[in-house]
């Protein structure tokens, strides 16, 4: 078990596979959860070391706004970033009370440099590398 | 916009025209009875003025005859048997007068009125002095009569009757004066008859003209401003697509204008929002899946030497491109469709095989899902293959969306007469007949959980539009409170 980690909470596992594989190389765990019930389990069990938090916005069971809600009871809303692909990325992330999110389709390097930032010993302020577009 | 307007707009413009006809009716009978009026005053004046007057000028000539030949009587003998003439005529003409042209004692209805209008003007005395008149040139004449009977040839005798005779010619020219009079009188009345007719038709005319003033700009206040207001509207909803509710309470023409005109503009709004949502979603199922397809060929490209991550790489983007050309190919044709365009290129066709071709594809892309299929008899049908393709796919992909989880999905095609049906048929207990019904509407879309997340189905408006145009129709039945049919039924 590795000192850093990252979550992804997505219904799609071919998101979550993508996600592993990118990271996998790196000095980082991989936690997935495909349900947002699953996915505040595991922040809740690995609070400490959990650097990042990716979350889909659509998801069975619940809805974004109040897995949001339950995931910043737990750790700080800057380290959870929205995954959407919907077209107006910055709009969902406000409306579920975050501000930072990922538009699908993305480029590897910038989950790459997401999860370097997260995992990084001098992160800068989480708003200076997102939003992205 | 809220305005109430109880009385019709009609009912106004009825009661604008209602005004100017009676204006002018009014009009009209002021002008009938006041120049008729006018026409008896002059026919009256004419009877019993006018025409005397000749006569009573005759008289007074025989009369200053009779006078002058009796003066001359001692001198000259005088001419007895004109003289007589002359008394006749006089006499003639006293008893046409007394009969037609006098006022009094006159019992006809045109000489109580003209009785009356002297009267009126309180000149009721002219009445006694017409006929003292007419007393004294009886008299007068009935003492000439006498002399001249008994006349003979005595010239002193003859003589004596110029006296009479001056007499008879005063009592004429006091006849004639009392006809003055009568004239004075009758033109005052002709006179004062038409400015009275003159007056009321005034009265009559400005009464209209401001009724029809007041009623016409009663009119446009009720029109004018609410149809202005409808143009804003309109000009706003074309230049923002924006809805707000229009208001118009009431029942009149312009209310029902606006509440239809709100009801459009509302049934545009919904379209407009429901295309919206079908294009937000549409955005959604094209972007998530791009997202896998350019991730894992980058991840691949970057790591040649991983056969696995390469592998599946493939298979990812195989799987998801053939559903990506699906979607892409209901959008082309509920495009097509919707411009009324859809292409239809009919060929014989196994709908057997085609419909487990698409099962298979169906259940590979929603793995989740389990279907049985079954074909009887022969299914060959006249159809266009790539239409019937999408039917059957956009037919299951809704079932498969809808079903409850867990639970088969039978599909089920037969030949029926001369007709092929396809029966889907499912257990969807959440889903409402309503619910049903609104999948046939155009951009209805569903969202349903699938193997690899949550994913859309676009409704049944392209299943059944393509089912009319190969002369068939597509059905909805809910035979118990949990399971649906839907019914594909196609000439065979």
């Amino acid at each position: 078990m590795r000192d850093n980690a990252i979550l992804i909470i997505d219904d799609d596992a071919d998101m979550r596979d993508l996600v592993r594989l990118v990271v996998e190389p790196s000095d980082v765990d991989v936690m997935e959860a495909a349900t947002c019930v699953e996915g505040v389990a595991a922040l809740r069990a690995n609070r400490d070391r959990i650097r990042l938090v990716l979350l889909d916005y659509f998801m069975p069971g619940m809805d974004a706004a109040c897995c949001a809600g339950e995931l910043c009871g737990l750790v700080s809303a800057s380290i959870i970033v929205l995954c959407t692909a919907a077209a107006d990325p910055a709009e969902r992330a406000a409306e579920v009370g975050l501000s930072r999110w990922l538009a699908k389709p993305f480029e590897l390097h910038a989950l790459e440099n997401l999860v370097r930032e997260a995992a990084g010993p001098h992160r800068e302020s989480p708003r200076s590398a997102l939003p992205q577009s | 916009m809220r305005r109430r307007s109880a009385v019709s707009v009609g009912r106004r413009l009825a009661a604008l025209v209602g005004m100017q006809a009676a204006t002018a009716a009014a009009l009209l009978a002021v002008a009938f009875i006041g120049y008729g009026r006018l026409a008896s005053d002059f026919s009256l004046m004419r009877r019993f003025v006018l025409a005397p007057i000749e006569g009573i000028s005759e008289a007074m000539e025989y009369a200053a005859r009779l006078r002058l030949t009796a003066e001359a009587a001692p001198e000259r003998d005088p001419d007895l048997p004109l003289m007589q003439q002359w008394q006749r005529d006089v006499n003639l003409f006293l008893q046409r007068y007394r009969t037609e042209w006098a006022v009094a004692g006159n019992p006809s209805a045109d000489a109580r009125r003209f009785r009356a209008d002297l009267e009126r003007a309180q000149q009721g005395d002219l009445v006694a002095d017409e006929q003292a008149a007419m007393n004294d040139v009886g008299s007068s004449l009935e003492r000439i009569d006498a002399k001249l009977a008994s006349l003979g040839t005595n010239g002193h005798v003859a003589a004596s009757i110029e006296a009479d005779a001056r007499d008879l010619r005063t009592a004429l020219r006091k006849l004639l004066r009392a006809n003055v009079a009568f004239i004075e009188i009758e033109n005052a009345s002709i006179e004062r008859r038409s400015r009275q007719t003159h007056r009321w038709m005034w009265v009559i005319g400005l009464a209209g003209l401001a009724g029809s003033f007041a009623l016409g700009l009663h009119v446009h206040r009720a029109i004018a401003p609410r149809i202005r207001r409808l143009v804003r509207e309109v000009q706003r909803f074309k230049e923002l697509g924006v809805h707000q509710r229009v208001l118009e309470e009431g029942r009149d023409e312009i209310a029902i204008l606006a509440n239809a005109l709100d009801a459009g503009f509302a049934a545009i709004a919904t379209q407009d929002r429901e295309r919206e949502r079908f294009l937000a979603i549409v955005a959604h199922e094209l972007k998530t899946p791009m997202t896998s397809i350019l991730g894992f060929t980058e991840l691949a490209l970057s790591r040649p030497e991983s056969a696995e991550v390469r592998a599946r790489a493939l298979d990812l983007v195989r799987s998801h491109a053939s559903r990506l050309g699906r979607l892409i190919d209901d959008l082309l044709l509920a495009a097509s469709t919707r411009s009324g365009a859809l292409p239809f290129r009919p060929q014989s066709v196994d709908a057997g095989a085609l419909t487990q071709k698409v099962a298979n594809e169906v259940m590979m892309a929603m793995p989740a899902r389990r279907f049985e299929v079954d074909v009887a008899g022969r299914t060959h049908l006249l159809a266009d293959e790539h239409l019937l393709t999408q039917a059957i796919w956009t037919l299951l992909t809704y079932a498969a969306a809808v079903a409850e989880s867990g639970h088969v999905i039978c599909v089920r095609l037969e030949p029926a007469g001369a007709r092929l049906r396809l029966e889907v048929k499912f257990d969807a207990p959440s889903v409402a007949a309503e619910e049903m019904e609104r999948a046939f509407a155009p951009f209805a879309s569903v969202q349903y959980e699938g193997g690899s997340g949550i994913r859309s189905a676009v409704g049944l408006f392209l299943c059944r539009e393509i089912a009319r145009v190969h002369g068939g129709a597509l059905l909805a039945l809910n035979p118990t409170p949990i399971q649906r049919v839907l019914v594909l039924d196609l000439p065979a």
